[in-house]
């Protein structure tokens, strides 16, 4: 099967598990996932100082660059806060931009 | 002169040593030391390299389910066998019971794996001996397997722990019953395929080659296919069924000429059983549960204090997984026995003895041994 990237979709089935997305706003700060994660890619850390009155708490940052996309943290979660996206193209000249989170949506 | 002295890299004995490493086209991530004379191997010494993952470490320290992610890695061909090893060694520690559609689906995923492994074999063997045609035919049949796994499993090559301790971690998707049915197809239509190759080709290039007698191949520690080729019939799904290999009706290939072209013929035989297989299992699947006890192996549970040997035949041999526990949330010791590093230090330096330089490639093929195996 072959597409021409960049012009064609690439077409992925339904279960196909990419980089791994926190919603902020649904997180119970359980910790489960950053307990289940085999490559400790999940660690929990405070959000930025001014939207910590709403988010006090401590969520997981997620590093892709660790992650093995086993998709544990998906299954685990009680709430569905994280999940594996369909997000497949990686390669960045910025491996900081990896490591994602946690930031909530209306902070952009 | 004794065996020892000749491995030893001196430039005042007879002959030249050459290394068998990646750089050459027909060999894979690993390297053999060769002393050839005149074109014939004299001595070998296999290098392993540096492969050493430190899989069985890791597992010291590890849950349940994340162990289950693990042990894909032992194996990259053949990742759902191995799955299985481990969720067997598990459930017989702790006596977890698996439904029954979750025992036919890891099965299914068992023997395709087999196939698929068998079909990247073929393609790997027909490129080391010049006919890139049959490699160029044997990914694309195997593109259509590694399709129907990222359906089912969601990855291609690593299934991420499908057969996990329980059961599977998920069902088929929904049509899954046909789109296994139809790979089954595709893998047959491979075997009509590949014919002319294996007639103009493979048979040729490995008739007669790297004789393995049925003594030295047990006395050498052989086991799956090697040793089938020697005429033995031995095969952990009959001699020791897991599952429920034990209900259903299917053939051991075994060849008696013992040479690369009789391993070769094996393998080929062993994906039409595997296909026979499958689609036995396919008729008799019914709807129910797949897994036991859905999240709650999840979480960190303490594995009960014993010792288990679970094996299973991989695709290469006889696969299986020493474990130990104390009680606690990791195995206190899991050793990993894969069938590939008896083929690799013992079988491949026999075979290479007297060998032709030119045969080399194809003999280390017909054994079929995974670098990443047999290292941990």
């Amino acid at each position: 099967m072959n597409i021409r990237f960049e012009y064609e979709a690439i077409a992925l089935p339904e279960r196909y598990r990419g980089a791994p997305q926190l919603n902020l706003e649904q997180c119970i700060s359980c910790g489960l996932c950053v307990a289940i994660c085999p490559n400790k890619a999940l660690k929990r850390i405070l959000v930025d100082q001014e939207f910590q009155t709403n988010f006090p708490f401590t969520y997981p940052r997620v590093n892709v660059r660790k992650c093995c996309f086993c998709g544990l943290c998906q299954d685990i979660c009680p709430v569905g806060a994280i999940r594996m996206t369909k997000h497949v193209l990686l390669a960045t000249k910025e491996p900081a931009g990896l490591i994602t989170g946690p930031t909530p949506k209306y902070a952009d | 002169m004794p065996k020892s002295e000749l491995l030893q890299i001196s430039p005042d004995q007879e002959g030249n040593n050459y290394l068998f490493d990646p750089t050459h086209s027909g060999f894979p991530n690993f390297g053999v030391k060769l002393k050839v004379v005149n074109g014939t191997v004299l001595a070998s010494n296999p290098d392993i390299g540096y492969l050493h993952k430190g899989l069985e470490k890791l597992m010291e320290y590890r849950t349940v389910i994340q162990n289950a992610v693990l042990t894909d890695r032992i194996c990259m061909f053949d990742p759902y066998n191995w799955n299985l090893i481990h969720a067997e060694a598990i459930e017989q520690l702790s006596g977890i019971e698996v439904p029954e559609r979750g025992k036919y689906l890891r099965m299914v995923m068992a023997e395709l794996s087999r196939i698929q492994s068998h079909i990247l074999w073929f393609g790997v063997l027909s490129l080391s001996l010049g006919a890139e045609s049959g490699f160029q035919t044997a990914m694309t049949y195997r593109d259509f397997l590694l399709n129907l796994f990222e359906v089912v499993s969601g990855g291609r090559v690593y299934p991420a722990g499908y057969i996990c301790p329980g059961g599977v971690r998920w069902d088929l998707p929904v049509g899954g019953e046909a789109q296994v049915a139809i790979a089954i197809d595709q893998a047959e239509e491979f075997l009509q395929v590949i014919k002319p190759t294996i007639e103009q080709a493979v048979a040729p290039k490995t008739t007669g080659l790297g004789i393995l007698l049925k003594d030295n191949a047990i006395k050498l520690g052989a086991t799956g296919p090697v040793l089938r080729a020697s005429g033995i019939q031995s095969d952990v799904r009959k001699d020791d069924p897991y599952e429920l290999y034990d209900q259903l009706d299917f053939e051991i290939p075994v060849m008696q000429a013992g040479d690369a072209y009789a391993r070769c013929m094996v393998r080929i035989q062993e994906i039409a059983e595997s296909a026979k297989i499958c689609r036995q299992i396919v008729d008799k699947m019914t709807p129910g549960e797949v897994k036991n006890s859905p999240t709650s192996l999840n979480y960190p549970v303490n594995i009960p204090p014993g010792e288990v040997y679970a094996r299973c035949e991989t695709a290469r041999g006889e696969g299986a997984i020493y474990m130990k526990s104390n009680g606690g949330w990791a195995p206190y010791r899991s050793k990993i026995r894969g069938p590939d590093l008896q083929h690799m230090l013992p079988v491949l330096g026999h075979l290479l003895d007297g060998a032709k330089i030119d045969n080399v490639a194809a003999i280390y093929w017909s054994l079929d041994i995974c670098p990443t195996s047999v290292e941990r």
